[in-house]
């Protein structure tokens, strides 16, 4: 009861006597300053949040049946060196082909980071706990490609090392294949956040994350437009392939056009978020 | 302390709170009370820093919530009840929101006990009842040990148990020292816990009391006479201009003037009178009286007064 005392006392008196107030009366507790709200701390409460979920590890279980299962499958009925058009000429791109789709499922992973708290409500107790905002925003990407990064590499080598047992006749191991396949993944792992976080709604963002990725950029070559042509070479999955290409001649993009284009679709969207939870109400 | 100053919030052409000013001072529960869309959780949303004020400004000891550097120790707050992903366990969810402060994991399992839900801290909240959910939030709130405490419909959902715990804690929180302000819209729960009533309506301030003052704003109350010559007094009473109800034989029920007159009015004309006194209001009319043309949804049948079909009778 002394502390309230204290805090309600300058209310009180008369305003001339302001000046007298004692110093400490506007210093916080010592209680207050031993443990605020950092970075770091936020990346470990997210890293809590993700790994509390089943759904994410059955997510991350699912994105590798997925690109491993098809590595095998499309592998078994591949032969090198038999080059028949479509992905015959490319044995490694079609490998990789079921990283692809790995790819979807690791933006819904990204996007449920986000949108999954607004459809559950949490999203209040973390912009309580973290009244900044922005920290909440950069330590879900900061975590989710400490996630994705790793388990990216490991299936995009795993396809390759499958590929190399069961495509008939070997298959030459590729660095900068397995690299780009994990820029892409790790990339629209990002991009699923990033729409997340600005649509706020989970089907709203993993509609889009699908028109992106999947629907339209086979789809928009068939417009009669030239410019929407050379717009399909910057989508996600046009860079994805140009980065993870073997065969000289099948890029569409140079290697660091592509690498900045999928960084830009990782990361605007990711800002543009970042900036409209700082501004909206929760 | 929470100041509140000019708070409005307008949602287009809709004003949800309209300069809203008030003080939560600490050491006692306070009672935010108002019909359901009154602007309550509006309000606490505004304080929490979740929702952006359209002007005006809302301090807790002295800074905007967004400016305390560790907010979880300064303020706890249950804006939502079960607002927890339901595939995740209470600790973890505890967990979670510890760890953006530092707080140690052994800070969790002691709310855990607090909040009575430590049996069932790893299941999934998906299986909790709202009561448990509703408990788990009270945690949240606790989770830093704050001086300031923001509870909204805090027993929504709780059994009686649960009501009685959590006045219990409220009252012990508010002896600490610590600022406790509570919403509801049931003026029998806020009598029943807070000392310091703030009443909203339709986004405006309809009264900043205590639960005594706010009962002795009451004006108007019946006075309830026995008489064995009511009759003869419920005449020289409509006479001077008052209403009369015969509550049963012998037994009046006067508005319109006060137990005084009523009394004088009898000695002047020899009428001996057996009982005479005024109907204390209850909390709940009062709030009622103060609302009335601020709830969103009402029905139009409370307002039948027997007072008026009795004199039109007379």
């Amino acid at each position: 009861m002394s502390a309230t005392a204290t805090a309600t006392a300058p209310r009180t008196t008369d305003p001339g006597h302001r000046a007298d107030r004692h110093p400490q009366d506007r210093s916080p507790s010592p209680r207050q300053e031993e443990g605020g709200v950092a970075l770091h701390r936020v990346v470990r409460s997210e890293w809590t949040k993700l790994r509390s979920l089943r759904s994410t590890w059955a997510t991350l279980g699912l994105a590798a049946l997925v690109a491993l299962g098809l590595a095998a499958a499309i592998g078994s009925n591949l032969s090198s060196g038999e080059p028949d058009g479509g992905f015959g000429a490319d044995p490694t791109a079609a490998v990789l082909a079921g990283t692809g789709l790995a790819a979807l499922v690791l933006g819904v992973l990204g996007a449920l980071q986000v949108s999954g708290e607004y459809a559950t409500g949490t999203i209040t107790a973390s912009l309580t706990a973290v009244p900044a905002r922005w920290p909440v925003l950069s330590a879900k990407a900061v975590v989710l490609v400490a996630v994705v990064a790793p388990l990216a590499l490991a299936l995009s080598a795993g396809s390759l090392w499958i590929g190399s047992l069961v495509v008939d006749g070997g298959l030459p191991f590729s660095w900068g294949a397995v690299l780009g396949s994990t820029g892409y993944l790790t990339a629209v792992a990002l991009l699923g956040l990033g729409t997340a976080a600005l649509l706020r709604s989970s089907a709203a963002a993993i509609t889009v994350l699908v028109a992106l990725v999947f629907v339209l950029p086979p789809l928009l070559p068939l417009l009669p437009w030239g410019f929407v042509e050379t717009a399909t070479k910057y989508f996600p999955s046009a860079a994805g392939e140009s980065l993870s290409a073997t065969v000289a001649g099948t890029a569409a993009l140079s290697d660091a056009a592509a690498a900045g284009t999928l960084a830009a679709w990782a990361l605007v969207p990711l800002l543009v978020g970042g900036v409209l939870l700082q501004r909206r109400d929760a | 302390m929470i100041d509140v100053q000019q708070l409005t919030k307008r949602y287009g052409a809709k004003t949800a709170v309209e300069e809203l000013s008030f003080t939560v001072p600490a050491g006692q529960v306070t009672g935010f009370l108002g019909p359901n869309g009154a602007g309550k959780s509006t309000t606490m949303r505004m304080i929490m820093g979740l929702d952006r004020p359209t002007s005006g400004r809302a301090t807790i000891d002295g800074r905007s919530y967004a400016e305390h550097r560790a907010p979880l120790r300064a303020v706890g707050a249950l804006l939502e009840a079960k607002a927890v992903h339901p595939g995740r366990s209470a600790r973890d969810h505890l967990l979670s929101l510890a760890r953006t402060h530092g707080l140690p994991r052994a800070r969790v399992e002691e709310v855990l006990h607090t909040v009575g839900l430590h049996d069932v801290a790893g299941k999934r909240v998906g299986a909790f009842s709202l009561g448990m959910g509703q408990r788990l939030g009270i945690g949240v709130a606790l989770l830093g040990d704050p001086q300031t405490i923001i509870l909204d419909e805090p027993v929504n959902g709780l059994d009686p148990d649960g009501v009685l715990w959590i006045r219990t804690l409220l009252r012990s929180l508010a002896a600490e020292g610590r600022t406790v302000l509570i919403s509801s819209h049931l003026m029998s729960e806020m009598a029943l816990t807070a000392e310091h009533l703030v009443v909203v309506g339709r986004g405006r301030l309809l009264a900043d009391t205590t639960v005594a003052e706010l009962i002795a704003t009451a004006t108007d109350r019946p006075v309830d006479v026995v008489s064995p010559r009511a009759d003869e007094l419920a005449h020289l009473l409509l006479v001077a201009g008052a209403s009369v109800a015969t509550a049963a034989p012998g037994r009046l029920s006067v508005t319109g003037l006060d137990a005084g007159t009523v009394g004088d009015l009898a000695g002047a004309h020899g009428i001996t009178l057996h009982e005479l006194h005024t109907e204390p209001a209850s909390l709940e009319e009062v709030y009622m009286t103060l609302t009335g043309d601020s709830r969103e949804y009402r029905t139009d049948t409370s307002r039948q007064s027997t007072t008026e079909t009795l004199e039109q009778a007379a």
